[in-house]
């Protein structure tokens, strides 16, 4: 039941702070501004350039924003008053995970709806090829994001300065995301990019979330 | 606290809490040294010691945040590393530090952690309504934390660890950052949890605060539990000498001989009609004053008040801490 309402009391936290407007509306809006000043940008799909972004951006700011929210959480004795209550520490984490990996997925599907939009009143509806591929690399952009998250938990409660934890995450999030970006390339055309965002999301995700809710079981407040 | 609650505490004698040899190492600190103590249920136990003696690290690993020591801690006769949800149901704790997200709104944090200690939804508006009410803090639900007072903010840290009416409730200084007036309703609250059934174990700097309040005391320092009793018990343990005050009327004869009585160790005059007799600490109390009232008759001084001067929690404290506060 605790996992259920801290997830609930940290989505009215990323409200109310307006962590999610700046996402919700921020990302889309980025996108278009982007998409304006970019001089290559002629002729090329809203849709396939919001994918581009995404998978750029999306996963380092996923792990940007989970780790700084934890660590500056952790220096400021947050937690400390959730803790002397009958709610488990790894509930507390995992809230915090699925709280941020709401915010953004939202923010994409957001900004891709934005994309879409902008398409059929530029271009026309998108063919299915397209759309098809757009959704394709989609997939593997998502999977990205929730492995940043993931590693974001793991860096915010591991790394004790804010400032720190921050570099850390810019530079782990964007790296991740570049790398998963470029996994099909290294494998046959036959493996399906839906499938490797699956294994990604299936082995790494678990097992970082796994090493975060040890690490945070052991953690002395 | 419920009338059930309330008949339970008057019935277990087994302690609320029991401290076995329980030692704490930061890497190379000894924050906690082999301590060992019992609260029974329904008392007010003052916890003080020098900065650094250890007592925030005793009230964190009783709570739960601290999980790495050695030795045992046992709630409600419950080892604490066995069935820390159930325990944490029965106890309130106010931290010395916490901070709160900018976001969150006093009646929105209290309502959050109403729910988490396990409060129903329904009803739980009211008890937040009331449990700001008995920390005076009315009309203040739907302001942001962080736009509080400090001393406003402590109240509400109190407010919090009492939404559940807990058993056993934690105060880690509970009297910091609060003004006097806020103090008293701090210790009369205290007092009333008390009377309640409840088991306050508190911590402060301030000792007339902890004399006020504190029904059982210990001391702690570096670490090491110097002692644990009544302020009677601590006191008459390291035998600290009383004093006897005499007052005599304005223009009479004070008498100076009194040295020669056995168990007075010295004199002080403090103004013409006022002196403090200094006794030793093996002095007969009694024997005393009957020497020194015979003696201030015979020689005719009028007297007006005699009193007995009993040290003060600070001078045993002092005894105790060697010194460093």
């Amino acid at each position: 039941m605790s996992l259920g309402l801290l997830f609930v009391d940290e989505i009215k936290g990323f409200y109310k702070s307006r962590v999610m407007a700046v996402l919700w509306i921020g990302l889309p809006f980025i996108t278009v501004v982007l998409y304006a000043v970019q001089p290559e940008a002629e002729g090329l799909s809203f849709l396939f350039f919001v994918g581009l972004l995404i998978s750029s951006f999306g996963g380092l700011i996923g792990c940007v924003t989970i780790a700084t929210t934890i660590t500056t959480e952790l220096s400021h004795h947050v937690y400390d008053l959730f803790l002397i209550r009958p709610v488990k520490r790894s509930s507390l984490l995992l809230a915090k995970f699925f709280a941020v990996l709401t915010c953004i997925l939202v923010a994409i599907g957001l900004a891709f709806m934005t994309g879409l939009i902008l398409d059929i009143v530029t271009i026309g509806t998108p063919n299915e090829a397209m759309l098809r591929g757009t959704l394709e690399s989609l997939s593997l952009s998502i999977a990205a994001v929730v492995i940043a998250c993931s590693l974001g938990t793991l860096i915010g409660i591991t790394i004790s300065s804010i400032a720190v934890s921050t570099i850390i995450a810019i530079y782990a999030g964007g790296q991740f995301s570049a790398i998963v970006a470029l996994i099909p390339a290294f494998l046959p055309d036959q493996v399906h990019p839906v499938t490797i965002a699956l294994v990604l999301l299936i082995t790494a995700t678990p097992i970082i979330l796994g090493a975060s809710v040890v690490l945070f079981n052991r953690r002395q407040f | 606290m419920s009338e059930l609650s309330q008949s339970d505490s008057e019935t277990n004698t087994e302690p609320i809490v029991a401290f076995e040899g329980v030692s704490k190492t930061y890497k190379d600190v000894q924050a906690l040294s082999n301590v060992s103590f019992e609260i029974p249920r329904g008392s007010v136990f003052g916890y003080i010691g020098p900065n650094g003696a250890g007592k925030t690290t005793t009230i964190k690993i009783l709570v739960g945040l601290i999980r790495d020591f050695d030795g045992d801690v046992y709630v409600d006769g419950r080892r604490i590393s066995e069935g820390m949800s159930d325990i944490h149901r029965k106890l309130g704790y106010l931290p010395q530090e916490v901070g709160f997200q900018n976001w969150r709104t006093v009646g929105q944090m209290l309502t959050t952690f109403g729910r988490l200690s396990g409060l129903p939804k329904t009803g739980l508006e009211k008890r937040v309504g009331e449990v700001l009410e008995l920390v005076t803090l009315p009309d203040v639900q739907d302001r942001r934390i962080v736009h509080l007072s400090g001393g406003m903010q402590q109240k509400l840290r109190l407010a919090q660890s009492l939404l559940h009416d807990p058993e056993l409730i934690i105060l880690d200084e509970p009297m910091s950052g609060l003004d006097p007036a806020s103090r008293h309703q701090v210790k009369s609250i205290i007092k009333r949890l008390s009377e309640r059934g409840a088991t306050v174990f508190f911590s402060s700097h301030i000792l007339s605060d902890v004399q006020d309040i504190a029904t059982l005391i210990g001391i702690l320092n570096k670490g090491q539990l110097m002692r644990v009793g009544t302020p009677d018990e601590l006191q008459s343990h390291f035998q600290v000498g009383n004093d006897i005050e005499i007052v005599v009327a304005e223009g009479s004869v004070m008498c100076s001989d009194f040295e020669d009585i056995p168990g007075v160790d010295y004199l002080e005059s403090t103004s013409s009609k006022r002196q403090v007799m200094h006794l030793t600490s093996d002095a007969d109390i009694d024997t005393v004053i009957a020497e020194v009232v015979g003696k201030l008759l015979s020689e005719g001084c009028q007297l007006r008040q005699l009193n007995l001067l009993k040290p003060s929690l600070e001078e045993v404290y002092l005894r105790y801490v060697g010194g460093e506060s």
